[in-house]
């Protein structure tokens, strides 16, 4: 196994015994039930189990191994920006869909992939992304009344 | 001969020319629904149920047959060429289907989607005319205990043939199962995991999970390459090779029936059965490591496990009146409304309408396979476009694909349960949706910012409708006067082998949760069921 792999393994059963320790603590309330008769609770508090005990095998495996420093997998700077703008539009696009409504933020989610993260030029990204946002309003929308983000502004 | 006679008397009515132009309108539906992801069939023919009104019975039937199992045929374009499934059940044509767009092969891919297809609906159609009887029997014979021993092989295979580790594989599936248990418990109505929101209460919905992992996660994976190298490759060649037709043969044969027994189950279904189908081939391929890596067989059975599915689901529909899944359920309403009872009598009381159907998705299949062929050619110069542009358009798929699949479950959902009578306060179940859900979503502000619950946009709408309806949503599991269906609907339309003595039958029971098609058994003496998807 690669050093890069076992750290891998670390940084993975770590996040997954987090998560079921996270079960274990938010279903702590739940009934639990009988093994005849499983309540709300049991079920969950089981997997919680499984997973604890199996995220703790890969973190001991990893840590069995242990490797040089975890490398970046993205050391490039202009590929951490292109991934950055993306996660953030991504994310703009979700909190900001409900208050500008569905074509201004899709226009803005196109703007900014065709803009920086593609590298295209303005009259490029301006373009599509208003035959983007309109066409794709066009053919959910109104055409499969697909029941699009109605913004407190806008459509 | 005069065992024929129907059959015969069926085609005529499915090849009259108004038919087949319901079929056509059905499958070129059906072909769009499938192409674009988070529009599923279901949703669909809900839309288009108001609109079946004036349509005869049949040619209302053979229409939405036709969405049904012709979104079965597109659902796998988009996960060959841009890594998004259109239905959850071209979900694992992802793997080997996007791998063989990788190498080139996206024309190959397509076409043997297309081709699989075919063959295997075409089968299950045969099927269907010959042991649809006798199947819808074994079906109601499958209770708990055969299912949850089914979902528990299943998860095992996967996660032994799933990746190098099986330690990982296990510990992935223990993660998936947690995340199933989010939402309300089906048994006693108790809220897991949705820390207070009402997000949550509905459960983690598969199609944004997969929206999630396959489609944002590939954009993202591209996005690291550097531009140059982004580009997907230019086809070459727009047929599958021979080598390709045999090497497609067997998974084809296999995809078929085990998509066939396994659609026939109620709560089975075409996503399942095409996991089976992967499975299996995975499971028997002479090199398991090239299941994967761009192998036709990884497409070939898959699509043809989940066409045979979908037409294997009638069978438990119109033999015994049970919906196999939320599809079917939405047929079922379908069917009702045009005052037809299906089950055991149907057969007997409209062989018209029951032959004319099965013999319509002959033509059906046909018309999908000359309607899809030529589309190959055109689906793949979407490859053509330059990666910044294609790029936005899939995270845009993404978005509205988990957008709208939520918020259309729930009105599917409510329009399964409600039906005809119940339905009475609302003349068209889309309007209160439209209505209510800004400013419901404008009462719960923190709640829109969740990547995962765009959709809950409509769900406070679908939610209110829910305590409107009756308070059947707060009946709890004692059954009260609320969970009664009107009269006239549901009990009415199911003959006395589901019920016995004015009670549903156990096995009936079963079915009703394994499908958890309705939220009370029609007799209303059996404690709250199932949760509506």
């Amino acid at each position: 196994m690669t050093p890069r792999r076992a750290r891998a393994d670390v940084a993975g059963g770590a996040a997954l015994l987090a998560l079921a320790a996270l079960a274990w603590v938010a279903g702590r309330g739940l009934p639990l039930g009988a093994l005849s008769q499983p309540g709300a609770g049991f079920f969950p508090r089981l997997l919680a189990l499984l997973l604890a005990l199996l995220s703790l095998a890969l973190l001991v495996r990893g840590l069995a191994r242990p490797g040089a420093a975890f490398t970046e997998p993205w050391t490039d700077r202009s590929t951490r920006r292109r991934l950055l703008l993306m996660t953030g539009a991504l994310a703009f696009y979700v909190a900001a869909v409900g208050t500008l409504g569905y074509l201004v933020t899709t226009a803005a989610l196109f703007v900014v992939m065709v803009r920086w993260v593609g590298g295209r030029g303005w009259a490029h990204a301006l373009v599509i992304a208003a035959l983007g946002s309109a066409g794709s309003w066009y053919v959910f929308g109104r055409l499969l009344r697909v029941n699009l983000p109605v913004g407190a502004l806008l459509p | 001969m005069d065992a024929f006679a129907p059959i015969v008397h069926g085609f005529a009515t499915a090849f009259e020319p108004a038919r087949i132009l319901y079929c056509l309108i059905g499958v070129v539906v059906g072909t769009i629904v499938g192409v674009l992801p988070g529009l599923g069939p279901a949703a669909t023919i809900a839309l288009l149920l108001p609109a079946t009104y004036r349509l005869d019975p049949v040619s209302a039937v053979i229409m939405l047959a036709g969405i049904y199992y012709g979104s079965q045929y597109g659902g796998s374009t988009t996960a060959i060429l841009v890594r998004i499934p259109g239905e959850s059940s071209s979900m694992v044509t992802c793997y080997d289907g996007y791998a063989m767009t990788r190498q080139g092969r996206a024309g190959a891919a397509l076409g043997m989607a297309a081709l699989a297809s075919f063959a295997a609906g075409t089968a299950a159609v045969v099927g269907l005319m010959l042991v649809a009887p006798l199947l819808g029997r074994f079906a109601l014979a499958f209770g708990p205990a055969e299912y949850a021993s089914l979902m528990i092989l299943g998860l095992t295979l996967v996660a032994w043939l799933g990746s190098a580790s099986l330690l990982k594989s296990l510990a992935m599936a223990v993660t998936g199962l947690l995340l199933a248990t989010v939402g309300q418990d089906p048994v006693a109505g108790v809220e897991r995991f949705t820390f207070g929101t009402q997000a949550l209460l509905d459960g983690i919905d598969l199609v944004p999970v997969f929206m999630g992992l396959f489609g944002v996660a590939e954009v993202l994976e591209t996005m690291e390459r550097p531009p140059a190298e982004q580009r997907l490759p230019t086809p070459t060649g727009l047929w599958p090779t021979r080598q390709d037709f045999t090497d497609s043969a067997a998974p084809v044969a296999r995809g078929t029936v085990l998509g066939f027994l396994l659609g026939v189950l109620p709560g089975g279904g075409a996503t399942i059965a095409s996991i089976a189908s992967y499975v299996i081939e995975k499971r028997v391929a002479k090199n398991r490591a090239r299941l994967g890596q761009g192998a036709i067989e990884g497409v070939a059975g898959p699509e043809a496990a989940n066409n045979a599915a979908a037409t294997g689901s009638f069978i438990p529909l119109l033999t015994l009146g049970i919906p196999a899944n939320v599809v079917m359920a939405m047929m079922l309403a379908a069917l009702t409304l045009h005052g037809i009872r299906p089950g055991p009598l149907l057969v007997g009381e409209r062989p018209d309408l029951f032959w004319g159907v099965i013999a319509s998705m002959y033509l059906g299949n046909a018309l999908l396979l000359i309607l899809n062929l030529p589309l190959v050619g055109l689906f793949i110069q979407i490859l053509r476009t330059p990666y910044p542009v294609l790029a936005p358009l899939i995270l845009l798929f993404c978005l509205i694909g988990s957008y709208s699949v939520t918020g259309q479950t729930a009105e599917v959902a409510t329009k399964a349960r409600l039906r005809r009578g119940a339905a009475g306060a609302r003349a068209d179940p889309r309007s209160p949706a439209r209505g209510v859900a800004a400013p419901g979503a404008r009462d719960l502000p923190g709640e829109r910012r969740r990547l995962r619950d765009a959709p809950d946009l409509a769900r406070p709408a679908a939610r209110r409708r829910r305590v409107a309806g009756g308070a059947r949503a707060q009946a709890g599991p004692a059954p009260g006067p609320g969970l009664r269906e009107a009269p006239g609907t549901l009990s009415a339309a199911w003959p006395g082998i589901l019920t016995r003595g004015g009670k549903c039958t156990p096995a009936f029971l079963t079915t009703l949760e394994n499908t958890r098609s309705l939220r009370a058994c029609p007799c209303a003496s059996v404690k709250l069921l199932h949760r509506l998807p």
